[in-house]
């Protein structure tokens, strides 16, 4: 009796630790069933949309909880540096854009809470309306800790492993429709605090 | 049993599977009530337009706010009937966007496509009864997935000066069960 209870208790126990923890691990991982990449960026096709699968929507419940659908606002995260290193809040990185097919855009720096990093600066974000670009329309930012000389700054301190969301509202269908194409801004890493680089 | 290892392996993936299925279902709807509950005070403000303040580093409601957009959100319960919501033009992008309790964003009105003179949104769970003069008076009637959801008016306002005018004009929207009417 007491090997038929502890057969049927250890399938319950493994079976539901297996269960949940490969879904938290997906959540975690950040498994979208619709994920677009573009140059270090990701978005899904199904954010927000009463089109999107179970997966799409847990992630979004955890990281990007009332998004909107990609008519109306496009939002790509990343958490890594054109050469694929995660971004770490002690570097300066360079970010250069051009001019996107949006009615208005933003980049925001999230620290590794997905909340806005405590830092006092009050430089979490650069916009449409902040940036000045040249004739061309291309422009170029800083992420880092400390200003410098920069005319356009994110501030990155104690922002640890953080991660960026760039949202695009008001799309054109050349951007909606095109995820994968759609010019996002290059962030290159120029040093890093105490690294000598 | 004569192999009961099998039985074992093959009713453990089971169990997997089917827990696995059920949490990625249900951890959404977990998220977005306690998002429901965190805005509306515990259910004590619901019905009712909540301006949040300037998003800054001590923001900690909803994730990944953004620091250039004024947001006003109002936990809606369609339990007792229809809500209605009003929304004041912006000389900038704005919309209105409406939740349901699986996260899912059913519903957009953008500046774009509003009357320069705002508009007035009936929210109703699909067989609520709405009188001729309650529909004739709404820019549109709206039928909500779920009893409870989330409403979210976006206003464009990356300046300080822009997020107090934003202020001024949101005090004046309505969020409201057609029953207290």
């Amino acid at each position: 009796m007491l090997k038929k209870i502890a057969f049927v208790l250890s399938i319950l126990v493994i079976g539901a630790a297996l269960g949940v923890g490969s879904a938290m691990l997906m959540i975690r991982n950040g498994a979208m069933i619709g994920r677009v990449e573009n140059n270090h960026w990701f978005t899904s096709r199904t954010v927000g949309s009463v089109d999107a699968d179970p997966y799409t929507r847990a992630l979004v419940a955890r990281i990007g909880l009332l998004g909107l659908n990609r008519q109306e606002t496009v939002y790509f995260s990343r958490t890594e540096d054109e050469s694929g290193a995660a971004f770490d809040g002690a570097c300066t990185y360079r970010v250069e854009g051009g001019p996107l097919a949006t009615r208005w855009w933003s980049i925001t720096l999230y620290a590794a809470d997905n909340f806005l990093a405590v830092n006092g600066d009050d430089q979490p974000s650069i916009d449409a309306t902040s940036v000045q670009a040249n004739a061309d329309g291309s422009w170029s930012a800083r992420i880092a800790p400390e200003r410098g000389d920069a005319a356009h700054w994110i501030s990155s301190r104690n922002g640890g492993a953080f991660s960026l969301s760039i949202r695009l509202y008001n799309p054109e269908s050349t951007i909606s429709e095109h995820l994968e194409d759609v010019p996002l801004p290059t962030i290159t890493r120029e040093a890093c605090e105490g690294a000598g680089q | 049993m004569k192999k009961p290892w099998i039985i074992w392996i093959v009713a453990t993936l089971l169990v997997a599977t089917v827990l696995h299925v059920v949490f990625m279902f249900v951890y959404p709807q977990l998220l977005m009530t306690a998002a429901m509950n965190r805005l509306s005070d515990n259910g004590q403000r619901e019905n009712a337009w909540t301006h949040a303040p300037r998003m800054t580093e001590t923001a900690r409601l909803i994730v990944r706010p953004s620091p250039d957009l004024a947001y006003s959100s109002c936990v809606y319960d369609l339990t007792d009937g229809p809500v209605r919501i009003s929304v004041q033009p912006w000389g900038d992008y704005m919309s209105l966007s409406l939740f349901a309790a699986n996260t899912d964003n059913y519903y957009t009105l953008n500046d774009r496509r509003m009357p320069p003179s705002g508009a007035v949104v009936i929210l109703r769970k699909a067989g609520q009864a709405l009188t001729d003069e309650q529909t004739a008076a709404a820019f549109e009637v709206v039928d909500s997935p779920s009893t409870r959801g989330i409403a979210l008016i976006r206003r464009l306002a990356p300046s300080l000066e822009q997020f107090a005018q934003a202020d001024a004009t949101r005090g004046r929207e309505v969020c409201e069960a057609l029953s207290a009417e």
